[in-house]
């Protein structure tokens, strides 16, 4: 399967009904999402009023945090193994727009806490610092990228930091549940949960459904990008050469 | 697969590291003085100090690595020494091991021998505590330098690495900065934390050898 | 009609102002730098075709 996909040519055509069409659903979503969120559903006044609505978007934002992470660590995996071009233009694209997302992420949950606990940073609170250490990590991969002199270089050192930082994910995300468990004062509401009722759960579910296909419309649009970018270097060097 | 090779990376490692002047003495200056720099920023409060005593030795520790992590790779990979470990039948993930281990034990297990000197300073009482602590910044340390060696091999061939070093490494030093923090706390769920810290450290020494070697494998192309 | 918070509307409207603006940024950035990829290779693309024809 990953090498019917593997093919820019094939990635290319696929890709030009593919993302249009995300980005059509994405918006229907998304518009939906908001206005249910933000207009319909009633506020909730066990978890401190109208200011549960920030999670509408908060928690999609989590959502891609982790899965755009897991996604870029998966493709470096993949073109680590099979040296598939396509997976290395993908993690690439990931990176910048997974950062997005993860800033989205910290900032709403900002937002959020001030009213809620009282303040900007709660340090006792294991997934906000999660999601800022994994923050630091996509800095690092997209500096790295940034800092090789070659295509080549860039895609395998991009590799080994992103695969070297999804072992480590679990391991950071577990020292941080124990350190903050030690302060066991802070009380950290969870609007994930099974008793989270249907009404805000549909809104929720398609809001996040929203934030993932629009994320993998920008994915494939930047992709589509690095292909163009890679084939005009090509032409440009073939062109320099003399053939 | 001979062990010679490997045998000899550690040893030039050893040797590199007290050329050239102050040797490793520097590190251990750079961790005195890093510390040494706190009171006058936060105050000289003897309770607050013995409080934050230990975590200001973590936080100096993960910065002295991370200042000489910055050539041990990268000076390899210039004078072509790194091409001629890797031709050997040695693989390059113990190469790289070994290496990352001779800098440990040179500029990273001195400070640890230093801490209980300037955890007196942070006005902790004389007692046994000072030397599990060394203890712990010791297993703590070498998952410091084996995660920033991570960083050292990625950025081998990258001229001023150092902050690019810097990034890549932190998020990586979370684990063990928070283990070895509550290893030193005295609170309900720390009986545990000495070997969280140790298991961390040893999750880092199987892990990050084989991130180097192919890292150090990818600055020789 | 926009919707009328209780005394929380700040919080909530900053955060959905926050995130139209790294969600537009980010969209706006990718649309175009897709653009300026697209152009350099139909630029380079013509380049080929007009060496070709002498």
């Amino acid at each position: 399967m990953f090498s019917w996909f593997a093919n820019p040519h094939r990635f290319l055509m696929l890709s030009s009904w593919l993302a249009p069409l995300f980005y059509a659903t994405a918006a229907l979503l998304i518009a939906w999402g908001l206005w249910q969120g933000l207009w319909v559903v009633p506020k909730d006044d066990y978890q401190g009023g109208d200011i549960m609505r920030v999670m509408f978007i908060h928690v999609p934002a989590a959502w891609l945090a982790m899965a755009s992470y897991l996604g870029m660590a998966v493709m470096s995996f993949v073109w680590f193994i099979w040296r598939h071009e396509v997976a290395d233009i993908a993690a690439k694209a990931i990176a910048p727009l997974g950062a997005t997302w993860t800033a989205l992420c910290l900032v709403t949950g900002a937002i959020w806490g001030k009213p809620t606990w009282g303040t900007w940073w709660q340090w006792d609170d294991a997934r906000m610092m999660s999601v800022l250490f994994m923050f630091f990590l996509f800095l690092g991969y997209m500096a790295l990228r940034a800092a090789m002199d070659t295509r080549q270089k860039a895609a395998r050192a991009g590799a080994i930091l992103a695969m070297v930082g999804a072992l480590n994910v679990p391991l950071i995300k577990f020292s941080v549940d124990l350190f903050t468990s030690l302060h066991q004062d802070a009380s950290v509401i969870t609007p994930e949960g099974p008793k989270m009722a249907a009404v805000y759960l549909w809104p929720l579910l398609i809001s996040s459904l929203g934030h993932s296909l629009l994320f993998a419309a920008l994915v494939m649009t930047l992709m589509r990008a690095e292909i163009w970018t890679r084939r005009a270097a090509q032409i440009r060097a073939r062109l320099m050469t003399g053939d | 697969m001979s062990p010679a090779p490997i045998l000899s990376a550690f040893r030039q490692a050893l040797g590199e590291a007290w050329a050239g002047g102050a040797g490793a003495l520097l590190p251990v200056g750079f961790f005195a003085g890093a510390a040494v720099l706190v009171p006058l920023g936060v105050g000289t409060d003897p309770e607050t100090l013995r409080t934050i005593g230990p975590g200001i030795l973590w936080v100096s520790l993960a910065l002295s690595s991370l200042v000489t992590l910055e050539r041990i790779f990268q000076a390899d990979a210039e004078d072509g020494s790194l091409d001629l470990w890797l031709q050997t039948s040695a693989p390059a993930a113990s190469i790289a091991a070994a290496k990352t281990f001779a800098h440990w034990l040179t500029a990273g297990l001195p400070l640890a021998l230093l801490s209980p000197f300037l955890l007196l300073m942070f006005q902790a009482q004389i007692g046994g505590a000072l030397l599990e602590n060394m203890l712990f910044y010791a297993i703590g340390g070498l998952a410091f330098y084996f995660w920033g060696g991570v960083g050292a091999a990625l950025a081998a061939t990258v001229r001023r690495g150092g902050l690019l070093i810097s990034l890549i490494a932190l998020p990586l030093y979370v684990p063990t900065a928070i283990f070895g923090a509550l290893a030193m706390g005295n609170g309900p769920s720390s009986a545990a934390a000495p070997l969280f810290l140790a298991a961390s450290t040893l999750f880092a020494l199987a892990v990050a050898p084989f991130a180097m070697g192919a890292a150090l494998r990818l600055a020789a192309d | 009609m926009l919707p009328d918070f209780d005394s929380n509307a700040a919080f909530i409207w900053a955060s959905y102002s926050v995130g139209l603006l790294l969600i537009g940024g980010a969209m706006v950035s990718v649309m175009m730098k897709a653009r300026a990829a697209k152009m350099q290779l139909i630029r380079i693309e013509a380049r080929i075709r007009d060496q070709k024809r002498g």
